[in-house]
């Protein structure tokens, strides 16, 4: 089992399965098609531009460098995580102002809760890959990789 | 972080629910990035302007300031509306338009109805704190006019403009608006959307300083847009252009971390529609300002469009525009002149949707079925030029 540290934005404690990109996510872009008005498809990435294009971030570990593109990116997670359809929890490289608003306004505005943890380690995307079992603790800002 | 008794205050409830919870986003949104205390803006941005059923907490936010009785506290404008024309599936998409915008004129909005609203409504002063949302907008913003915002999101803006604060943090502080990369452009023509695409890819959030290029105001507007769609840029510099880089060596503390080339044919490389076959046109993402519609319109004059084109156009310049020689010349020409957003419009239009070509290098990273091409290959495709 690895253990990394980072900071801890928002606590909260979540085990599931990782969804690993290095290249850093427009998820206004990629939420925000026609087949996410449907709510099962409602966290399915469809930017085009991405590695990740067509992956249902549903309930996964997402783990990416930090978000990119439009300013509807926080309310896009707020909206993803109310409609049940967001990830588990994030772990990111640099949590930018975006994306934290996201879960900040998740917390305030409908009491919901997505751990997420920034490590800068640039080595984040070889020691977690897609599909290991991952424990992220929001209060202490570790992630253990079970296997 | 530090409040001032009338934040203890709001933040107590004492102001009502809506205030509390507005103010409490912003310390939560604050403390993360280690911001010491909130302070006062002089102007806000919405980008949340499309009544998309899908966004009900952003309604219930709004539901709770309008029922409080808040008003903004600064001048605030308000991004494009998503459509012109609306058809009945348009319109069930966008159930919450009219609530929306009456939300927005109870609160005290500005219905500008623009993503360009530095082009006349709300033009901050160099040096001012600001609390925009609208990625294009908070580019501009910072970069061409010397204002400071972060980039914020839709909801925290609205956040921003009912208690008239924004956390201290980012691009608000000196020590974050230095140059971090070095662009150098080795091309004979510079296409400034393809060249914002590029630098975005490349730099992702850093602060990219261009060596000097001649530019104007609106090829600073469409780079920067594409620089905010491709990538996180809140902020750049070109080298004698923008107020804060008079030069090179003002605008970096120490040697650039990175210097990055562009060619002629990396430019060339995002000319995507090469490989597609593009069956309408649109210009304008962000907006067209009136120069735009002017240089641009001029093509059309006295011609016949061969693919159906859009100008998708600040709702104020539309407005002025009407009754001009030029209106009638483009409409004339079969020009459909709109003062929609073009991204929520052919987002919401997908069914039997045609393959768009655009010079807007934004437009082309947000829509599905769309290409990129420079503004002499949209023209050439809209069968106005050979």
């Amino acid at each position: 089992m690895k253990e990394i540290k980072g900071r801890g934005i928002i606590p909260g404690r979540a085990r599931g399965k990782a969804l690993v990109t290095s290249q850093p996510l427009n998820l206004t872009s990629g939420l925000s098609k026609p087949l996410n008005l449907f709510r099962r498809l409602a966290g399915v990435y469809y930017d085009r531009h991405h590695e990740l294009y067509k992956k249902d971030l549903y309930n996964r570990i997402l783990v990416f460098p930090q978000t990119i593109g439009s300013t509807f990116t926080g309310m896009i997670i707020l909206e993803t995580i109310r409609r049940g359809r967001g990830p588990l929890a994030m772990i990111v490289q640099e949590a930018d102002p975006l994306l934290t608003s996201g879960v900040i306004l998740a917390e305030v505005w409908i009491e919901h809760k997505v751990p997420l943890i920034e490590i800068p380690d640039t080595d984040l995307f070889t020691l977690i890959r897609t599909d290991d079992i991952v424990e992220v603790d929001g209060d202490t800002g570790t992630a253990r990789i079970i296997g | 972080m530090k409040l001032s008794p009338e934040e203890e205050d709001i933040l107590q409830g004492k102001q009502g629910e809506g205030l509390r919870r507005a103010l409490k986003t912003l310390i939560r949104y604050g403390e993360v990035f280690g911001a010491d205390r909130l302070v006062e803006i002089e102007s806000a941005h919405l980008a949340g302007s499309f009544g998309l059923f899908l966004y009900p907490t952003y309604y219930d936010v709004l539901r709770l300031m309008v029922a409080d009785g808040l008003k903004v506290k600064v001048p605030t404008t308000v991004n494009p509306r998503p459509i012109d024309e609306p058809k009945f599936l348009e319109r069930l998409t966008l159930s919450k338009q009219g609530f929306l915008e009456e939300s927005l004129a109870k609160l005290g909005v500005i219905p500008n109805y623009s993503c360009v609203c530095y082009d006349e409504e709300n033009i901050p002063s160099p040096g001012t704190i600001i609390a925009w949302a609208e990625s294009s907008a908070v580019q501009f913003a910072n970069s061409a006019l010397g204002a400071r915002t972060n980039r914020n999101s839709v909801a925290i803006d609205l956040c921003s403009a009912v208690t008239g604060r924004t956390p201290h943090f980012g691009y608000i502080l000196d020590e974050n608006r230095r140059g971090q990369v070095l662009v150098k452009v080795k091309a004979k023509n510079i296409d400034f959307p393809a060249l914002g695409y590029l630098i975005g890819k490349k730099v992702v959030n850093r602060v990219p300083v261009i060596e000097h290029l001649e530019c104007s105001r609106d090829d600073l507007k469409n780079m920067g847009a594409a620089m905010a769609a491709s990538g996180a840029v809140a902020l750049f510099h070109v080298e004698g252009i923008t107020p804060e880089a008079p030069s090179l060596k003002e605008i970096f503390d120490r040697e650039p971390e990175a210097v990055i080339t562009i060619t002629g044919d990396d430019l060339d490389s995002l000319r995507s529609f090469k490989n597609a076959n593009p069956e309408m046109v649109v210009f304008g993402c962000p907006q067209m300002t009136m120069r735009e519609v002017k240089a641009i319109g001029e093509c059309f004059r006295g011609k016949s469009v061969k693919l159906p084109t859009y100008f998708c156009v600040i709702p104020r310049v539309k407005e002025e525009l009407k009754g001009t020689e030029l209106y009638n010349d483009l409409i004339q020409a079969g020009v459909r002149i709109r003062s929609q957003c073009p991204v929520a419009t052919w987002t919401v239009k997908f069914i039997g949707r045609k393959t768009i070509l655009s010079n807007s290098a934004k437009l082309y990273y947000y829509l599905h079925k769309s290409e990129y091409g420079t503004t002499e290959d949209c023209l050439r495709f809209s069968g106005v030029s050979t």
